[in-house]
């Protein structure tokens, strides 16, 4: 493997229901993301609206994570931004881009500065065993911590006080972990539920755009998200036996702040396309948000008939 | 790949700003209230005279028609900083009599809103080896250092057996440690030493804050009671070289060492839009300078042992 035709990129992102009792506008979203002075707030209206900060950096210099042996030394910067989708759903991802260090000293600051989103480094080291421990959901202090990278930021909105703080409903955050070989001959992917709220990404993707990988990992999240918060709320509210009434008033806001959120691969550059399609045709995603929609349209339907009985 | 129909949004990122540049930028003076009185004005620039001759025949050496403007930098926000009607005329006459004329006037508060902020988001704080994101580097204080702290500083109480820890500076054999104040942590207000790096990054063209009356000063006009009513950076002479500069020298009393020494930290490790920093970089070029890549290798000093009283 050498650096010039391969790089190890990885990333995490958390996804979480906005602290808002009501959907932002696209123009207060905008003004939520304001996290950088004198940086421009990226704002798309199609097909959904969405509002991305403007990449901050993190220093880093610290043991990587490693699945066996050696911990080769990381220096240089983290960037992270943070999203509003559909005025509803918030997310924080960040990323970097592994590259092999020249020297074995550590270089002036000013050197990593000049290659922001890039952690040189410093010993020997062998990708693989670097990738599988960075989707350890690890929890030794001597290495990188991407998850309180990520928390923090979206902490950083979620306590913004032009939230109100009242989440229309209760919906627990998950965590997506992303690791992907650039420069590789084909695309390949693999996405594990490793936990409840844990899951992760491996890619291998031919060409170098990172920018288009870790908007996969921000689609992907969201998604996973949705999904999985819109199943446990129907599962909770159909099968708790429940009056009829109940029901209702658990489904309701799921359904009113959720269901129109679904546009998958909407961020996702058409050459990345066909790990959504995978994904579909193997864990079935859309299969399942569409049962799952149709499920809860088909009882609140019910709920409003007359009963003939 | 599908060919064919493309779909984007236009960005609301705009053009990199452009602002007319100086050769050498020569500051004159940072004043305060206690500066103003009128003969420690004309004694003050009186010492001031022969290292503004000197640099100014040394950027003339190298460039034969030097475009040269000089600046002074005043403290109005302070108790006692008088009326700009009674001050401004003061500074002139005293520079008059030494022989030179001061072009720009800046009022220091003018730097404490938009830009202050600018340049304290794009800090990325050099990390010290150890350092995993776990921890917020700038802490919310707002103080920046040079490496890590001394973690018993003035902590542990007397004979409680723990032992002093020097601090330490990153990178460095012999540690000399800095821990500036950004920010003050009770009322929010910037230090003088990031107003201080604030004036640099503007004076170098590498700070284009939205008030462009701060890189494009307007004649002076009547001169008003009250400093708010002054705009930012006022021009005092007719046609001078610009404010910005691909070069500046400052002289100042050797009271401002320390404070430009903690400024010239927070530069190297503020990261401003790189296609600025280009921007200038190339035009500089066109004109056959090369200017060093660190922005605070960009600025001379002269520090002045202060006056008997």
């Amino acid at each position: 493997m050498t650096r010039t035709e391969h790089m190890l990129a990885f990333g995490e992102v958390h996804t979480a229901l906005l602290r808002n009792s009501r959907p932002l506008s696209g123009h207060s979203a905008a003004e939520l993301l304001d996290l950088t002075s004198g940086e421009t707030v990226r704002r798309s209206q199609r097909p959904i609206s969405r509002a991305i900060s403007a990449d901050r950096w993190e220093g880093v210099d610290c043991r990587m994570p490693s699945s066996r042996g050696g911990h080769p030394r990381g220096v240089g910067t983290l960037g992270w931004h943070a999203i509003v989708t559909g005025g509803h759903v918030t997310q924080c991802s960040t990323h970097a881009g592994l590259v092999a260090a020249e020297s074995t000293r550590r270089r002036p600051w000013s050197h990593y500065l000049a290659t922001p989103g890039r952690i040189e480094l410093i010993g020997k080291y062998r990708p693989d065993e670097i990738a599988d421990g960075l989707l350890r959901d690890g929890t030794d202090p001597a290495v990188l911590d991407l998850g309180a990278i990520t928390t923090r930021g979206l902490d950083a909105v979620q306590r913004d006080g032009r939230l109100d703080q009242l989440a229309p409903l209760n919906a627990p955050g998950t965590a997506l972990r992303w690791v992907a070989y650039l420069g590789a001959e084909t695309l390949t992917g693999r996405f594990t539920l490793e936990s409840e709220r844990f899951r992760t990404l491996r890619l291998t993707v031919p060409g170098q755009d990172l920018p288009a990988v870790v908007r996969l990992g921000e689609d992907l999240a969201l998604h996973d998200w949705l999904l999985t918060t819109l199943t446990a709320i129907v599962d909770a509210a159909l099968t708790g036996g429940h009056s009829r009434a109940e029901q209702l008033r658990r489904l309701r806001p799921a359904f009113e702040h959720l269901a129109h959120l679904w546009m998958p691969g909407a961020q996702v550059d058409e050459e990345l396309m066909p790990v959504w399609d995978a994904l579909d045709r193997r864990a079935g995603f859309s299969r399942q948000w569409a049962a799952t929609v149709t499920r809860v349209r088909d009882h609140l339907l019910l709920a409003a008939t007359p009963d003939w009985a | 790949m599908t060919a064919g129909f493309d779909y984007r949004e236009a960005g609301t990122a705009g053009a990199t700003s452009s602002v007319a540049l100086s050769h050498l930028s020569v500051e004159l003076a940072h004043l305060f209230p206690e500066d103003l009185a009128e003969d420690a004005l004309t004694r003050y620039f009186a010492r001031v005279t022969p290292w503004v001759e000197t640099t100014a025949a040394l950027a003339r050496s190298r460039a034969a028609k030097a475009r040269i403007s000089t600046c002074v930098l005043v403290v109005d926000h302070a108790d006692g900083s008088g009326r700009p009607r009674d001050v401004i005329p003061r500074i002139q006459e005293a520079a008059k009599h030494s022989g030179f004329a001061v072009d720009y006037l800046a009022r220091e508060s003018a730097l404490t809103g938009g830009p202050a902020r600018e340049v304290f988001d794009h800090i990325v704080p050099e990390p010290h080896p150890g350092t995993t994101g776990v921890r917020p580097l700038l802490d919310a204080n707002g103080w920046l250092c040079t490496g890590k702290r001394s973690p018993t500083a003035g902590g542990a109480p007397a004979m409680s057996g723990a032992e002093w820890q020097p601090p330490v500076q990153t990178g460095a054999r012999h540690a000399i440690f800095i821990d500036a104040e950004l920010r003050d942590s009770a009322d929010g207000s910037w230090s003088v030493t990031l107003l201080r790096a604030v004036w640099q990054l503007l004076r170098l063209g590498l700070l284009r804050p939205a008030d462009a009356r701060l890189t494009a000063p307007e004649p002076v006009g009547t001169l008003p009671e009250t400093w708010p009513e002054l705009p930012p950076v006022v021009r005092l002479t007719e046609r001078p070289g610009p404010l910005c500069a691909y070069q500046s020298f400052s002289v100042l009393p050797s009271r401002f060492l320390e404070v430009e020494v903690a400024a010239d930290l927070i530069m190297s490790m503020v990261r401003l839009a790189p296609e600025v920093d280009d921007q200038v970089v190339r035009r500089a070029g066109m004109e056959g300078i090369t200017l060093p890549a660190e922005p605070q290798d960009r600025i001379s000093h002269a520090f002045l042992a202060t006056d008997p009283p």
